[in-house]
């Protein structure tokens, strides 16, 4: 498998705010707009192999 | 314990393994002292994860974090530590038993203690408590053999996990210090994607064919259209990249550089430099040869196109289109120089202009330059023109996993493991360089279909071994099906 699409990719130090993704696959703090983490790669991962 | 106190366990602390390693009843009550979350585990998950040697597993990470938190041994890498984990011994001993006589050589064996405490009982003080090295500190004394004086009895029971000191070290491979400079060696050699994948004991092979070199500011470590069989990896310190005297790129720590020497008879391509001091770790291609099986010299070629900076728009002729995004179009084309196809995207720079894109393009380029992953798209070079502005990349033959889920259904429990691990891998490449995906989904995701590219499957075989001590994959072939 390859990823592609390179269009959201951010480097961060710690967390960061902006709102972006695809709604369907965000982590929950994405969408709170608390600002959030690597982790959320993670939950989309989840998503992205139960639909 | 028997209604006595014995400790209070904090946040990220585990209890309940010891009755599963050693298949008993409990033996003490767990009171919670305040509102509680715990996450908690059955034996029969674990070994749906783990497989039957889940105690093997468990018995392995107990002893890596106890050596981790060692002063002495909390520098060996822990991939050292599992190559010598079947010279440890587990022990259980109960309440009141002896565990050490008097007379014992207290230097003589590594002996942690997994759950428990040793107790001199004629002075009734502890010795050793759970997770600590019982006589970490006189382990390594010079001329020391100091003997017990005292028998240690376990109270309350024991669980330990004890080694032969001697076995230990040989085992290692000599003494304490040259382990360690093999330690921080593999750890570099480990980082480094072209061997992550390799098993521990290749990486210990490869730490003992390579050696480290230092270079001052300025000195050329290459030359352009000099020969030689050396490949670099930068240990520390800087390296500029340059061909014909056009300054092109600059390595940092864990980079390497002049692989193709490995696999080309030919001068070197471009010269490479140190900027400030710079130590490289140096290995010469007879000595990897060893070590280098088929699969990866294959993966390496195909690697090479992909790093070919010469390649230029009027090389290329257009074969046909491969799709249409948000914000341009992607091409298929073939290099008249080389021989091999790339994808080639194209933006408009009147609709980049419109959209005041340049940042995010300038943003998505500087990443993608950065990255080089079996499991993410290459990034060969950016190009322009009068009108548009083109990314050169890797032509990927498959289809988006999206179609493949609608194609063979759901995925069924043995392919959500092996696509999981697979973009796990992506991602942890990304998140080590502090890099956030944020919009991962099955739309994102190419699924090759090449057949001929099931060697990059094999590559990373390795290190999904690595992974079947987390998840229980262990066999890639047959998800290649669909």
């Amino acid at each position: 498998m390859k990823l592609i699409d390179f269009g959201t990719v951010k480097e961060i130090n710690d967390r960061t705010m902006t709102i972006i993704g695809t709604p369907h696959y965000m982590a929950p703090e994405v969408i709170l707009g608390e600002g959030y983490s690597f982790s959320i790669d993670y939950w989309s991962i989840g998503k992205s192999l139960n639909f | 314990m028997n209604g006595i106190f014995i400790r209070i366990l904090k946040k990220g602390d585990y209890f309940g393994e010891k009755s599963i390693l050693l298949e008993s009843t409990r033996t003490i009550d767990v009171v919670a002292k305040t509102n509680c979350i715990l996450y908690s585990i059955s034996v029969e998950t674990l070994v749906s994860m783990v497989g039957e040697r889940y105690k093997d597993v468990l018995y392995l990470n107990m002893l890596k974090i106890s050596l981790a938190k060692s002063n002495i041994f909390g520098k060996i890498n822990s991939k050292l530590i599992e190559i010598v984990y079947n010279c440890f011994k587990v022990k259980n001993h109960l309440t009141g038993e002896t565990v050490l006589k008097a007379g014992y050589i207290m230097s003589s064996k590594i002996i942690i203690i997994l759950e428990g405490s040793i107790l001199n009982e004629r002075i009734n003080q502890t010795i050793g408590k759970r997770g600590e090295i019982l006589f970490e500190n006189e382990l390594f004394k010079n001329n020391f053999d100091e003997k017990l004086k005292f028998d240690l009895i376990a109270s309350p029971d024991c669980l330990l996990i004890e080694a032969d000191k001697e076995q230990f070290m040989k085992n290692l491979g000599g003494n304490l210090k040259e382990i360690m400079k093999k330690s921080i060696a593999m750890e570099s050699l480990n980082k480094i994607p072209l061997f992550k994948n390799f098993s521990m004991k290749k990486i210990e092979i490869l730490s003992s064919i390579t050696k480290i070199e230092k270079f001052d500011n300025g000195k050329r470590i290459i030359i352009q259209g000099e020969t030689d069989s050396k490949f670099f990896i930068v240990k520390s310190g800087k390296v500029d990249i340059f061909i014909n005297n056009n300054y092109i790129r600059t390595l940092n720590p864990n980079e390497y550089f002049g692989e193709r020497a490995l696999f080309f008879k030919e001068p070197r391509t471009a010269t490479a430099q140190a900027n400030g001091t710079v130590e490289c770790y140096v290995i010469d291609y007879k000595d990897l040869k060893i070590i280098l099986e088929e699969n990866l010299s294959n993966y390496l070629k195909t690697r090479f196109f992909l790093q070919d900076f010469t390649v230029d728009l009027k090389d290329l002729d257009f074969i046909r289109e491969l799709g249409n995004g948000n914000y341009g179009t992607v091409c298929l084309v073939i290099s008249r120089k080389n021989k091999h196809q790339y994808a080639i995207k194209l933006m408009s720079k009147l609709q980049i202009d419109y959209d005041s894109l340049h940042s995010n393009i300038e943003l998505e380029r500087g990443i993608l330059l950065k990255i080089d992953h079996p499991f993410i798209v290459k990034l060969v070079k950016t190009l322009k023109d009068s009108k548009n502005i083109y990314f050169l990349l890797e032509y990927i033959k498959g289809k988006e996993l999206f179609e493949v889920i609608r194609d063979i259904g759901l995925l069924d429990a043995d392919q959500t493991k092996f696509y999981g691990c697979s973009m796990i891998c992506a991602i942890e490449y990304l998140h080590e360089r502090k890099f956030i995906y944020r919009d991962l989904k099955p739309e994102n995701i190419m699924i090759t279909k090449n057949v001929k590219e099931i060697f990059i499957m094999e590559i990373l075989f390795e290190n999904f071994k690595m992974f079947y001590m987390k998840t229980g994959i262990y066999e890639t072939d047959r998800f290649w099906n669909c």
